[in-house]
């Protein structure tokens, strides 16, 4: 237990640094790199004819509190705001950064995680159908479309659904996350409507997704299914179904579990181009809006809760992987 | 001398030509390069003056033979040269960022797995926090910011987060190679280091080919998403530049007249990335002797 505690000290102080790194790298894209976004807001307005004062007193208010500090006051403040969750305000919704990222996060996580648990599902349903057949013809074609679909990305595969399943056949909704007429709320008008418009969305997103877990699974079954005890259980006269399921399946799964729950966070940062294409509400296309129309507060605050759910995802993905699958804490180095 | 040179060149053509999958993967590879060189000689430029606004959102015909085969834009203007003259920038710049990846991930991977101790230690934790982050919102941020379409920076972006997975690999590899008995032996008799190291690198050498494809791949798609999604300058051809338009000026994801303005564009990419995928599954037989079927 021991080892284990320490190789989950060592993943911590890794995951510390990596967020110590990106955001100081972040204040160096916000505040000091040449053209950074405070002195091009000042900039602006004093091209608008306002006054230095007013300008620098503007951009404080934008910024926050650390626009005519030292490089190194600046820095310390920033931290300290990120530390009480002061993200700075955006320039373009004249809001506080983390209420906006607030209110648009909950539909991002919806996209994200509904998408993740179908293409697992079927991932993990069709990958263990192909290592039953194994060798044979089901297998080999399974196999060579995964690897053709595999590479195919989100975006291509939205483009694609949106042409044929909402502009040619108006089977479901060009955009919006929900309907005109309909409140949110927990309420079934709005669930069904929601559904409806986030039904390519969700498949555009997970159908790219199959192929890897189909791909996963199989040579993950595949090699236990050449373990010993596998091969004596299938002497013993073990049903196949019964070797299927609790001898390869259960092993085989666990890994894949685990990057499920990795893969949630570098998710949450790639809906963008999904949420955009289907205007979706979401910290996906609230990113691009920023991005597109230079509000840079908004962007590195976006990012920044981007990649700190990720950071913290794989660790905690580590974590249990650790504590589900004993081997990873005495193999690794 | 000059006999063998072609009797090898001819064997590699067997090789290549027995492989079917890798075969076809390689023309269709061809067939892009050669529309992103000969092409240009061929098709004229995208210009205006090639436009007709009574032919917008035309489908594919053979009028004006060969200029309509792709359909035309939402201002008339015929697809064709705009796909023609977008594929050299897509070639050179999804190329660059593979070199780039491939000579990064390979040089700190065999630093990591040469050296031991405490670089082994720094690089290692280097691997690890570029691997956790996620490589795609910061790609966008960077390519806002900086904004440019100099194939060499953009390549830079691209490769930028992607190394680290291939470095890591290959760390591995140096590992259990190094502790070989014929690497051991060639230390003993006191072979070059060069040498050792040629040793060491050949046994890795289609897993690299295959993971540059793969980077092609994944790059032309990258590079296309970031112009199709605006966050690059839209001032040269490519066909990210085609897609945003046809989204952004043609309204082809509201109405179905820009379905051709769309789907095409879409078909070349997907094409291209089939050819890559092809050529990467075929490679790990042509690369690995054992595998070949004579």
């Amino acid at each position: 237990m021991n080892d284990f505690f320490k190789w989950i000290i060592k993943r911590i102080l890794l995951a510390i640094i990596t967020i110590y790194v990106v955001i100081t790298a972040t204040y160096i894209l916000l505040y000091i790199s040449p053209g950074n976004p405070v002195q091009i807001y000042i900039d602006s307005l004093l091209a608008r004819g306002y006054s230095k004062e007013y300008a620098l007193m503007k951009a404080r208010e934008v910024f926050g509190n650390y626009v005519n500090q030292t490089a190194f006051q600046a820095y310390l403040s920033y931290i300290n705001g990120l530390l009480h969750g002061d993200l700075g305000r955006s320039l373009i919704y004249h809001e506080p950064v983390i209420k906006l990222i607030a209110l648009e996060a909950p539909y991002t996580v919806f996209l994200v995680s509904s998408s993740l648990i179908l293409s697992y599902v079927i991932g993990v349903l069709i990958g263990l159908l192909t290592a039953k057949y194994s060798g044979g013809k089901i297998d080999s074609l399974i196999t060579i479309l995964s690897a053709a679909f595999n590479s195919i990305p989100n975006y291509i595969v939205a483009i694609i659904l949106l042409l044929f399943f909402a502009i040619y056949n108006n089977y479901f909704p060009i955009s919006g996350s929900y309907g005109i007429g309909v409140h949110p709320g927990f309420n079934l008008p709005f669930i069904i409507n929601m559904l409806d418009h986030y039904t390519l969305p969700i498949l555009s997103f997970s159908i790219p997704m199959i192929p890897g877990w189909i791909l996963s699974i199989r040579s993950a079954a595949f090699s236990i299914s050449q373990e010993d005890y596998v091969r004596y259980a299938k002497l013993r006269g073990v049903k196949s179904r019964t070797i299927l399921l609790s001898y390869i399946g259960k092993t085989a799964v666990i890994p894949s579990f685990t990057r499920l729950m990795y893969s949630f966070g570098l998710l949450l940062g790639s809906a963008t181009f999904i949420e955009s294409i289907f205007g979706l509400y979401g910290i996906g296309s609230l990113y691009a809006t920023a991005l597109t129309s230079k509000d840079y507060p908004l962007a590195i605050g976006v990012l920044l809760v981007i990649v700190i759910i990720s950071i913290l995802g794989n660790i905690l993905a580590d974590i249990i992987y650790g504590i589900l699958d004993p081997r990873v804490r005495v193999g690794e180095e | 001398m000059k006999n063998k040179f072609l009797i090898s060149l001819y064997r590699l053509f067997k090789l290549i030509y027995r492989n079917k999958i890798f075969f076809v993967g390689f023309l269709i590879f061809v067939f892009y390069i050669l529309m992103g060189t000969v092409g240009l000689l061929i098709i004229p430029y995208p210009s205006p003056s090639l436009a007709n606004p009574f032919n917008a959102f035309q489908p594919p015909s053979l009028n004006h033979f060969p200029l309509y085969i792709f359909g035309t834009d939402y201002e008339g203007e015929p697809l064709l040269p705009e796909i023609v003259w977008g594929t050299p920038f897509i070639l050179e710049v999804t190329s660059i960022a593979s070199v780039i990846t491939i000579g990064v991930g390979l040089i700190l991977g065999l630093l990591a797995g040469f050296m031991g101790r405490f670089v082994d230690l720094a690089l290692n934790a280097l691997f690890e926090i570029v691997l956790t982050l996620p490589g795609f919102p910061i790609t966008l941020i960077l390519a806002t910011i900086i904004h440019t379409s100099n194939p060499l920076i953009l390549a830079g972006i691209l490769s930028m987060f992607s190394w680290a997975g291939l470095a890591k690999a290959i760390r591995g590899f140096t590992y259990s190679l190094k502790k070989q008995e014929y690497i051991t032996m060639a230390k003993i008799l006191g072979l070059s280091k060069i040498r050792i190291l040629k040793e060491i690198i050949y046994p890795m050498s289609s897993y690299i080919l295959v993971h540059l494809f793969q980077d092609m791949m994944f790059y032309v798609f990258g590079l296309v998403a970031l112009y199709t999604f605006g966050f690059l300058p839209l001032s040269n051809n490519n066909w990210g530049v085609i897609l945003n338009f046809a989204i952004s000026i043609g309204g082809a994801i509201y109405s179905p007249l820009g379905f051709w303005n769309l789907i095409i564009p879409v078909i070349i990419i997907i094409i291209y990335e089939i050819g890559l995928m092809m050529m990467s599954i075929g490679l790990g037989k042509l690369v690995d002797p054992r595998l070949r079927e004579y």
